[in-house]
């Protein structure tokens, strides 16, 4: 039996470089839209050493190293939690923006 | 059964309503947040809401400063219809913009209508208060500037001194009032008037400075120049020419 999905890419996995750090990029499935940008799908997680992001749907840009969401998603560090309904991460992950509605907890 | 339905909903509503936990700050934004890793900064948007167990801040803008992490906090710079306040430190401030510079416990109110209270001690101005908890100075600068405290009425365009604490009592150790329309000063039922007017604490002398004067319940004296001696409640008065001293007795059954 043949199983026929919409999926491009099963587990497709990125990264962003700078400087600081390296921002990995993981998700369960994704589809290209265009030959930059790819729609990550389900259980779509950043993570670096300093942070991780989780969400379930990202717009991953491959040349500019950019994401931007509007799923709720939660950011963790060592002693900060945010969470937001979405976040646009740009200037090759150094900045990050929370969309809409935002929390953040400090420990 | 039903008390323990009770207690369960009861710990359920406590925990969704105080969400944050002892030694937790909570940060809340209607229009989100940008995050500046390299500069270390949180850049807040709209209805923003910080909640510490030292202190709650609400304001429209407020960027927050982070000292090694991005947790904890060096500055917060808040903007737009800011309100500031604080059990820990008897503090409420509005106006707007706050500068809060916590680990040197600096404050700094900006704006019309700014307001800082810190225990019984009420400070406004419709240009800048400045405070600094640790070394105890003050600075009101601005029109509408005014210092009241229990036995205090200080009124001018800049206001700078500094407190100091005596039996854990505020009190104001020294003092530099100056308007060049007219500062204005009442301590213990004495009223002085002039363009400046100093205090110093260890000389128990307040000094005042041209437009002179010096008004108790029995008697008004005008001049150039001025000393007020606190201890024995006595003043003198000179003036640039001699004739110009004027004093007016009350009499008191008037």
């Amino acid at each position: 039996m043949n199983l026929v999905t919409n999926v491009d890419v099963s587990e497709p996995k990125f990264s962003i470089n700078n400087s600081n750090q390296k921002i990995f990029v993981t998700a369960q499935e994704g589809n290209f839209l265009d030959n930059e940008n790819i729609l990550l799908n389900k259980k779509v997680l950043f993570k670096s050493n300093k942070f991780t992001i989780e969400t379930e749907k990202v717009i991953f840009n491959r040349k500019n190293q950019s994401a931007i969401s509007k799923s709720m998603s939660v950011f963790k560090s060592d002693k900060t939690k945010i969470s937001s309904e979405g976040f646009n991460i740009y200037d090759q992950g150094n900045k990050i923006i929370f969309l809409g509605n935002s929390k953040v907890v400090l420990r | 059964m039903i008390k323990l339905i009770v207690t369960i909903i009861l710990i359920i509503f406590s925990t969704s309503v105080h969400g944050r936990e002892l030694g937790q700050t909570e940060i809340t934004a209607e229009d989100g947040i940008e995050g500046f890793q390299d500069e270390k900064l949180y850049l807040l948007k709209k209805n923003v809401k910080i909640e510490s167990d030292n202190f709650i801040l609400l304001g429209d803008i407020v960027k927050i400063f982070f000292d090694k992490d991005l947790n904890d906090i060096k500055t917060i710079d808040a903007n737009g219809n800011v309100s500031l306040e604080s059990t820990e430190y008897k503090l409420k401030a509005s106006g707007t913009n706050v500068f809060f510079i916590l680990a040197e416990e600096e404050i700094i109110v900006e704006g019309m209508n700014s307001l800082l209270i810190i225990e019984d001690t009420e400070m406004y101005s419709d240009g800048k208060i400045k405070v600094n908890n640790i070394d105890g100075s003050f600075n009101l600068a601005g029109n509408n500037s005014k210092l009241k405290s229990e036995n205090n009425f200080i009124k001018g365009k800049s206001i700078k001194g500094s407190f100091s604490s005596f039996n854990k009592e505020r009190e104001v150790s020294s003092l530099n009032v100056f308007d060049e329309k007219l500062s204005y000063l009442k301590t213990n039922g004495t009223e002085m008037f002039a363009n400046k007017i100093t205090y110093n604490k260890e000389s128990a002398l307040f000094e005042l400075e041209d437009n002179v004067k010096i008004k108790s319940e029995t008697e008004t004296i005008t001049g150039d120049y001025g000393t007020l001696d606190t201890i024995t409640n006595s003043y003198k008065i000179k003036s640039k020419n001699s004739k110009r001293v004027k004093v007016l007795i009350l009499d008191a059954n008037e």
